[in-house]
Parts: C-alpha cells; sequence; structure tokens
C-alpha cells in the first residue's frame, strides 16, 4: 500500500482526474464540459506512462551496443496511445455536437439549452391544442 | 489444426468492421441499407452455426488474435454463453432495422443515411467483441465505438430535442468511460495483466495475500459504476427515457434493448472473469447492486405509470427491467445469474418490439400521446394485439416469454431464501399492469373505440412484419422455453466454474 503510494505521480493523475471528472459532471458549458473530459483521459494516461517507467530503464530495443538489464515497460505506451485515438474521436465528436447545438439553439449552456426545448415543447403543446 | 469454425467469432467482428467502412462510400441510401440488413444477417447466421458447432460439446475455445500468445498477445473466448448471445444480439438488432426502416425514410436526412448504416455496423462489431473479447482493455477501446456510435444513432434524426437528449447521454457516458478506463489502469497497475484469465489469478493471489487490497476494491468499484452507468441502472437511469424516446424508432429499439445489454454482458464476465465472484460477494459489491435493482424494479415502474408518452414509457419501463436482470446477478448464486442472463435475452427481444410497435403506432395514428389513442384498437387491430402480447409478456403472463424469466427470478430468490427480491417482483409485476393495462383498456374499449370503424388505419403487412416475427418469437420462447434455458446454463457452466 505504502510503496503504491510513494509515487506522487499517482497522486497528482489522481487529483487531475477528480478535477477533470468534477468539471466534466458540474460545469454547465459544453466548452468547458469538454476540456474537463480532456483533462481526465490525460490524467488517466499520465497514471498510465508513470506506471511504466522502470528506474535507470532504457528503451525496450534489443541491438548490438544497447543492451541493459533494466528496460522501460513498452505496454503502457502502447496503451496510452490507443487511449488518446480514443480521447480525439470522442472530442471530435463533442465539438462536432456542440456546434451544431449552437447552430440551432445560439447556447452553449446547458441550462439555457433545456430551458429553450421546454418551452419550445410548451408552445408546440399550445399550438396544437 | 485449428477447426473451421474457430474462426467465426474473429469473422464476424472483422466483416463488420469492413462493412462500416464500405457503407459511408456508396451514396446509394436503399444499397447502404441492404449491406447493412445483410451483413447482420450474415453475423447472426454464422452465431448460429458456432452455436450449433459448440453446443453438443459444450466446448470453451480461446482464440489467438495476433501474433503473439497469452499474456502478451489478445485473445477471444468463445464458449455457449458468447455464442448464444451474440446470436440473440444479431437477431435483435435485424429486426429493429427491419421494423424501423420506413421510419428511417422519413427521419433520416438524404445525406446522413449512410452514415447511419455506418454507425449500425460499428454497433454491430463492438458488441460482437465486448461480448468476445477476454482482453479487457480491447473491452474498452470496443466500449468507446459503442458509445460513440450510440450517440450518433440518438442524434441521426435532428428532430425534436435530439440534441440535447444526446448531450445529456454523452456527460454521463463520458463519466462512465473515465471510470473504466482509470479501473483498468489501476488493475494494470497492480497486476501487470490485461488478459483476463491473468488477471483473475493476479487478484486471487493479491487478495489471499493481503497486499494492495485497497487498489483492487477501488478499481473493482469504479468499473462497476462505469459499466452501470452505461446500463442506466437505476440512480444513474435518467439519460435512458430521454434518449430513447427522443430517437427515432430504430435507434430506440437498439438503446434500450442492445446497447444497454452489451454492458450487462461485459459486467457478469468481468464479475466472474477478473475479480471472480467470491471477491464480488465478499466484498458486497453484489449485494450493493442488489439492492439499486431492487429500487429500480419498483422505481422504474412508478416512473413508467405517470408518463403519458407511449414511448416514455416503455422506455422507463426499461429501468425496471434492467432493474430485474441486476437483482439477478447481484444474488450473485447460480440461478440469480440464469435468471439475470435470461431475463437479457427476454427484455431484449421484447422491448425492441414494443419501440418497433410504438413506432407504427405513432406514426398512424398521428400522436405520442397515449391519452389521444383512445380508438386504436379497432383501428388498427393487428399492431394492437401485437402490443398486447407484448404487454402481457412484460407483466410476466404464463405462456409468454416473460413469465419464465420472472418464474426463474422468483425461483432463485426462494433458492436464495431473499424475502425482499420475492415481495419486490410481486409488487413490481402489480405496477407493470397497472401501467400497462389503462393504454389497452383505452384503445379498445372506450367509448371512440366501440363506435369506431374497424380496419382503418391498419399498417400494410410490408411494415409490421418483422414485428410479427419477435411477437412470435415471444410466444414461442414461452410455450417452449426448455431449450433455452438448457442452453443458457450450459452456457453459464463455464462462468461459474
Amino acid at each position: 500500500m505504502i510503496d503504491f503510494l510513494m509515487h506522487y505521480h499517482s497522486y497528482f493523475s489522481v487529483i487531475l482526474f477528480a478535477v477533470g471528472f468534477l468539471m466534466l459532471l458540474l460545469s454547465r458549458n459544453m466548452i468547458k464540459k469538454i476540456v474537463g473530459l480532456n483533462i481526465m483521459d490525460t490524467a488517466v494516461f499520465l497514471f498510465l506512462a508513470v506506471q511504466g517507467y522502470v528506474n535507470g530503464g532504457i528503451e525496450p530495443i534489443i541491438e548490438p551496443g544497447n543492451v541493459s538489464n533494466v528496460y522501460v515497460n513498452p505496454v503502457p505506451s502502447g496503451l496510452v496511445l490507443t487511449g488518446i485515438v480514443v480521447s480525439v474521436s470522442v472530442t471530435a465528436f463533442a465539438l462536432a455536437l456542440t456546434q451544431r447545438l449552437y447552430k440551432k439553439y445560439g447556447t452553449v449552456n446547458i441550462d439555457e439549452l433545456t430551458l429553450i426545448v421546454r418551452n419550445e415543447k410548451k408552445q408546440g403543446e399550445s399550438g396544437n391544442a | 489444426m485449428l477447426e473451421w469454425y474457430k474462426n467465426i467469432p474473429l469473422f464476424s467482428i472483422l466483416i463488420s468492421l469492413a462493412a462500416a467502412i464500405i457503407t459511408p462510400l456508396i451514396k446509394n441510401k436503399k444499397c447502404a441499407a441492404v449491406i447493412t440488413t445483410s451483413l447482420i444477417a450474415t453475423v447472426l447466421l454464422a452465431s448460429v452455426i458456432l452455436s450449433v458447432c459448440i453446443v453438443p460439446s459444450n466446448e470453451v475455445f480461446i482464440y489467438q488474435a495476433g501474433y503473439f500468445s497469452a499474456p502478451w498477445g489478445n485473445e477471444l473466448k468463445c464458449g455457449v454463453f458468447e455464442s448464444v448471445m451474440a446470436s440473440v444480439f444479431a437477431f435483435v438488432m435485424l429486426f429493429s432495422v427491419f421494423g424501423g426502416l420506413k421510419d428511417l425514410k422519413y427521419d433520416l436526412e438524404n445525406k446522413t443515411s449512410q452514415y447511419y448504416y455506418m454507425m449500425l455496423d460499428l454497433l454491430l462489431a463492438s458488441m460482437l467483441a465486448i461480448i468476445y473479447s477476454n482482453d479487457i482493455f480491447t473491452c474498452y477501446v470496443f466500449i468507446e465505438i459503442n458509445t460513440v456510435g450510440a450517440f450518433f444513432i440518438v442524434m441521426a434524426k435532428e428532430k425534436d430535442d435530439t440534441y440535447l437528449a444526446t448531450v445529456r447521454y454523452f456527460i454521463v457516458s463520458m463519466l462512465a468511460s473515465g471510470l473504466i478506463l482509470f479501473s483498468i489502469a489501476i488493475l494494470y497497475t497492480v497486476t501487470g495483466h490485461l488478459n483476463m484469465l491473468y488477471l483473475f489469478e493476479s487478484i486471487q493471489l493479491l487478495w489471499e495475500s493481503g497486499s494492495y487490497r485497497l487498489p483492487v476494491l477501488v478499481a473493482a468499484g469504479m468499473m462497476c459504476v462505469g459499466l452501470t452507468v452505461k446500463s442506466a441502472l437505476f440512480p444513474f437511469h435518467a439519460w435512458l427515457p430521454k434518449a430513447s424516446s427522443a430517437a427515432t424508432v430504430t435507434s430506440s429499439a437498439i438503446l434500450s434493448s442492445l446497447i444497454t445489454k452489451g454492458y450487462i454482458v461485459l459486467l457478469i464476465k468481468v464479475f466472474y472473469r477478473v475479480f471472480g465472484i467470491e471477491f464480488i460477494r465478499e466484498t458486497n459489491i453484489s449485494n450493493v447492486l442488489f439492492v439499486f435493482g431492487v429500487i429500480a424494479m419498483i422505481y422504474g415502474s412508478v416512473k413508467a405509470m405517470r408518463q403519458t408518452d407511449i414511448k416514455k414509457m416503455i422506455a422507463c419501463s426499461s429501468i425496471s427491467q434492467i432493474g430485474y436482470i441486476y437483482a439477478g446477478i447481484g444474488l450473485a448464486s447460480p440461478l440469480g445469474l440464469a435468471a439475470a442472463v435470461y431475463h437479457i435475452i427476454t427484455h431484449a427481444v421484447t422491448k425492441a418490439d414494443m419501440f418497433l410497435i410504438a413506432g407504427n403506432m405513432i406514426s398512424y395514428s398521428k400522436t405520442r400521446d397515449l391519452r389521444k389513442m383512445r380508438d386504436i384498437g379497432p383501428k388498427m387491430p393487428v399492431t394492437m394485439a401485437m402490443f398486447v402480447i407484448c404487454a402481457l409478456s412484460m407483466i410476466g403472463i404464463p405462456l409468454l416469454m416473460g413469465f419464465i424469466s420472472k418464474w426463474n427470478l422468483a425461483q432463485a430468490a426462494i433458492d436464495g431464501e431473499n424475502r425482499v427480491l420475492i415481495i419486490a417482483l410481486t409488487l413490481s409485476t402489480l405496477l407493470n399492469a397497472s401501467y400497462y393495462f389503462p393504454p389497452i383498456i383505452r384503445g379498445c374499449f372506450s367509448k371512440e373505440a366501440r363506435t369506431a370503424e374497424k380496419f382503418t388505419s391498419q399498417a400494410p403487412f410490408k411494415e409490421i412484419w418483422s414485428q410479427i416475427v419477435l411477437t412470435l418469437v415471444i410466444v414461442l420462447m414461452g410455450l417452449f422455453s426448455a431449450p433455452l434455458s438448457a442452453l443458457i446454463n450450459t452456457g453459464l457452466a463455464d462462468l461459474i466454474g
């Protein structure tokens, strides 16, 4: 337990994760939410990337003249790369969605948006009746 | 020598991905629909053949998907459970697409329709990968693909308030994805593995030796919360009614009956293959899920009673049905798990059918308001009859599929001496009846219905044949439930161990 927490990078990434998480959850602005999402993902990438580092390790490519007893773990880097691709595509989708929202309703604030949609519905109902 | 049928899992995933690349390039709308439906049909056929091949010997095989072997390489694991799940998912998806074709034509803009079909291909690919994959990071990648596909199919109908529904779905779904990713990162850090088998062994060792208990527990909690948010369990259910009532009919059917189920299947795999059910029981995670499942059973029904919009009512009923599934999983007993899996299949078939029927009703009666559908019984008798059958199945009337799954769940509850579940089951059944019967009675026996002309707005056969097929399945599975139950029990034997 103790040595798990000794890595202070883990502390930072957990704090960053919490910041991103809360930003995505609580912020009312779509753009801020997307920024929060990216902070959250980046925190996990930091966490993973740090875990792959081995003290004094070299890159895990075995060539003549590049032999060592200690190598850096390459798997987390692979995971981070995959994660980045996923995160980028989700961000792209979210930005496209926000653009559509802004074009249609003229706002990126969730509360205002809810209000507008509710009013539209009410008007529609009274129009039908 | 590898037997030929062992290639089917990877083959199904790959052709779905290939179709997803081809479909958007095709400008012809009809052609894209043909490619997608034939793809789903092919996957269905392949999965059924796979099931037929492996059921007699109850074989569970591991398929090495790549050059490297186990701890480093990527693997697919397939047994009877996986192949049956894949068949059910492909079957329900196929008929959801067929049943919603007319609404798709009306709801989608010309420019976006081939992208819609592309997303359906991707959804199929990702659900198959989630079912088959034995590597938890691969599961995460396909969860994200599934999520983006789900956003798109909700948003595709650019009318009403689909944007707002998508935004809400987006926020909760992304929070859940973050939790799942972090959970995987923690698991990798403490065990050094991503393969489910090796994770299981390491976690057992760690748990027995008592080291790193907190990180493993946190990872398990995060994974559970993430997957339950994505499958709309009670405290995180709010996105489901909004998204599935705003979207087009096919999307609602797929969202409510398949996408949420994909995550539940993954949760079952994570419980039994990664953490081990002993761990889940010891840490009380299963009890927490059980409590929320029971609350969802009641809450979803109460919420459905207050709805006046037909699609919203059906979607709220999904919340309560998902509660049933989680209550079954939460029992953490073989019987409970079998009941939950049976209910996954029941709910997938019935809910998809109900959404398609509701779509049919909406397009012919020109209203979504249940209070205004007063003469719907005589005007569209075939559609209404199917709605009645589905509703009875959801309530749990004997001779229908829903009865069998409630029966199984009640048996599991009695076996586990769980009084709470029996009371909740009874209460929820009564509540189910109380919101499904009023619209039926109003539609068939109100003043307007008695005077209305008959068959005036019945949809033609070509628009309702897929609903008829699904309804027939509900009736037949109710009458002859033994084979499916036996199949599920053989399939789960490997998971329970």
